[in-house]
């Protein structure tokens, strides 16, 4: 089979596989014998019409693989034409596009062919070749295979600038619904914990990151935030993805129908919170089903569910409280914080020059005691009636998996 | 101002000048509270100036020596945080020429020519921003002369140096051979779309549509 149809193959089998961000601190090379480099903010190099970033060299090594997930194609119960690239074939492909301007960074993911450590040892070759034959100094995430043995891991961290173990479902019992032959705690959290260890002794600049399947297990939004909470505190996780899940047609086995995207997008709100809002996981409230609201954003669901912490005055107002206010991101947050305390803000345009979002935050701020909207002008009668059935939050927990 | 030392403006030296001379003053502003050091907020101050200068706005120097009166009277941190619709202004020239950076390192395509170690590619810029794509493309592939093609300039890098040459574009144009990897590379982007996914919208606001004749894999799915 010549490239072009192994990429495609292997490319389209990887596909599901989300980690676009290549951001990394830059490596200071002593000499000029290399080629490549980290860009600390990241560089997406083209956007597919789903308009996903496509920086990275994002194909399996093979799609052949001894398990039988339900979830993925490429499980081992279905008939289909299986292909692989060699090491050396798949770092040159890599380092060709590389020099074209192509690509930012490879990642390496793989089915499971023969073993764990097998197929894991192919991939670390590529890695191999493409540091030491190639001198390849630019971005490179690893994906560390279920069960992937600990002296694979501590190599893979000494080559690559990420790694990341896919979780899947937030916790072991959901993901007995579709992948029985994995265990959670052995299989997935012991990697995870290993790439914990190599991070803290300096390795992987880039940390780690994970991946949710949102919708094949049936499992709810409140499990998956939970457990992500739990990832973002006691396991270092830089960051956590959630992909709405798409039945693999015609092959999958599963009777989970396909998840509205917004879904997946209210997750990443939620999750965005927690990290750049300081939200804590009980700040974030619930449908009566576990579940986010799909009407609303996160944010405004806590303003208004906490109506008496609001209006806020803008100009007295602690950092952690302007990151609260509807409207508000963090640049502006820091914005505000800044200029107040040499001049006082005394106008609502003030605001929208510094880049809040005025129109959401109006109803929940105060400038120099001036009310400035109401809450009924910024949200449809639906959702009014929607908010009334939302009470119940998020409760914390020490270990997310005590609780399912 | 070191860095935009490394920088020509032409027809627009005695300008810069000037505003080189009015920024230095800030430097010596008392300690305010800027919610970052002093020392930060003057050189956060001084690479947005930079990057403002590199516009080809018309009005930019006008902009910029009003912000700098603001920033004397009312604080660096007035300006950075564009509370004034003039610092708000400052501040998009400047991430203007930062967007154009960005853009042309991302959807910038480079053409090989191994039996000269070099590294050709062409793209249409609209601001001074050809030194800052230069200086990109020579961190990461230092072992190659890069040549860029900005309209009728070329500008080359080799061995850490950077040089400017008129062209004429009816004799010089980019060799186009037939390159097996740039099949490779449109068999791999048709290969990452999840059409369950579609978001033609997003995919407009990632790649505004001046771009996308650079952006060649577009054409794979009738676009551009």
């Amino acid at each position: 089979m010549d490239t072009e149809q192994k990429l495609t193959i292997l490319g389209n089998a990887a596909k599901y596989d989300i980690c676009a961000s290549t951001s990394a601190p830059q490596k200071r090379p002593k000499d000029q014998d290399y080629i490549g480099s980290n860009a600390p903010a990241g560089i997406c190099h083209s956007y597919t019409p789903d308009g996903r970033c496509v920086s990275l060299l994002k194909v399996l090594m093979t799609n052949s693989c001894k398990n039988n997930c339900k979830y993925c194609v490429n499980r081992v119960s279905n008939d289909f034409e299986r292909v692989s690239f060699e090491p050396e074939e798949l770092a040159r492909l890599f380092m060709e596009l590389y020099r074209r301007n192509y690509l930012e960074g490879i990642f390496l993911t793989s089915g499971v062919q023969k073993s764990t450590a097998y197929t894991m040892g192919r991939m670390i070759e590529t890695l191999e070749i493409l540091r030491f034959k190639y001198k390849y100094r630019g971005y490179a995430h690893l994906k560390a295979l279920p069960h992937a043995p600990t002296d694979l891991i501590e190599r893979g961290a000494q080559l690559a600038d990420r790694m990341s173990v896919n979780l899947e479902t937030p916790n072991p019992d959901r993901l007995k619904v579709i992948a029985e032959e994995k265990n959670f705690m052995l299989d997935l959290l012991e990697p995870v914990n290993i790439i914990q260890k190599q991070i803290k002794n300096g390795l992987l600049k880039a940390g780690q990151t994970t991946q949710f399947v949102v919708g094949a297990a049936g499992e709810t939004d409140a499990e998956l935030l939970r457990t992500t909470a739990w990832l973002y505190k006691k396991k270092d996780m830089k960051r956590v993805y959630f992909s709405a899940f798409i039945p693999p047609s015609p092959f999958h086995s599963l009777t989970s129908l396909p998840v509205p995207l917004l879904r997946e997008h209210r997750l990443y709100q939620a999750d965005w919170l927690m990290r750049f809002y300081q939200f804590e996981i009980n700040d974030l409230v619930l449908q009566k089903d576990q579940n986010l609201s799909l009407e609303m954003d996160p944010k405004l669901v806590f303003a208004i569910k906490n109506a008496d912490r609001f209006p806020i005055e803008i100009n007295l107002a602690p950092f952690k409280t302007l990151l609260k206010i509807p409207g508000v991101g963090p640049t502006a947050a820091r914005r505000i914080y800044r200029a107040r305390q040499d001049n006082k803000l005394t106008d609502i345009n003030e605001l929208k020059n510094m880049g809040v979002v005025v129109k959401r935050a109006k109803p929940f701020i105060l400038i120099n005691g001036k009310a400035q909207g109401s809450v009924k002008n910024i949200m449809t009668v639906k959702q009014l009636e929607l908010f009334q059935s939302m009470t119940s939050s998020l409760a914390s927990a020490q270990s997310p998996f005590l609780l399912t | 101002m070191t860095q935009l030392e490394l920088f020509e403006l032409p027809n627009e030296e005695e300008k810069k000048e000037k505003i080189e001379e009015k920024i230095a003053h800030l430097a010596n502003l008392p300690a305010g509270r800027h919610g970052m050091s002093e020392k930060e907020a003057f050189s956060f101050l001084k690479q947005e100036v930079f990057f403002a200068l590199l516009n080809r706005d018309p009005h930019k120097y006008e902009i910029i020596d009003k912000v700098i009166d603001q920033a004397e009277q009312k604080g660096i941190s007035y300006v950075l945080c564009k509370v004034s619709p003039e610092a708000r202004r400052f501040i998009h020239l400047a991430r203007q020429v930062s967007a154009e950076r960005y853009r042309a390192t991302a959807f910038l395509r480079l053409q090989p020519i191994d039996q000269y170690k070099v590294l050709m590619g062409e793209f249409e810029i609209r601001h001074h921003t050809a030194e800052l794509i230069m200086l990109h493309f020579m961190k990461r592939f230092p072992q190659y002369t890069i040549i860029l093609i900005f309209g009728e300039e070329a500008v080359i890098g080799k061995n850490g140096q950077i040089q400017r040459e008129k062209i004429d574009r009816k004799k010089m144009t980019l060799p186009k051979q037939p390159d097996e990897f740039e099949k490779y590379w449109l068999a791999f982007y048709k290969s990452q779309f999840i059409a369950e996914r579609l978001n033609l919208k997003y995919l407009k606001r990632m790649i505004p549509k001046k771009y996308w004749k650079w952006v060649t894999e577009l054409k794979e799915f009738g676009l551009a």
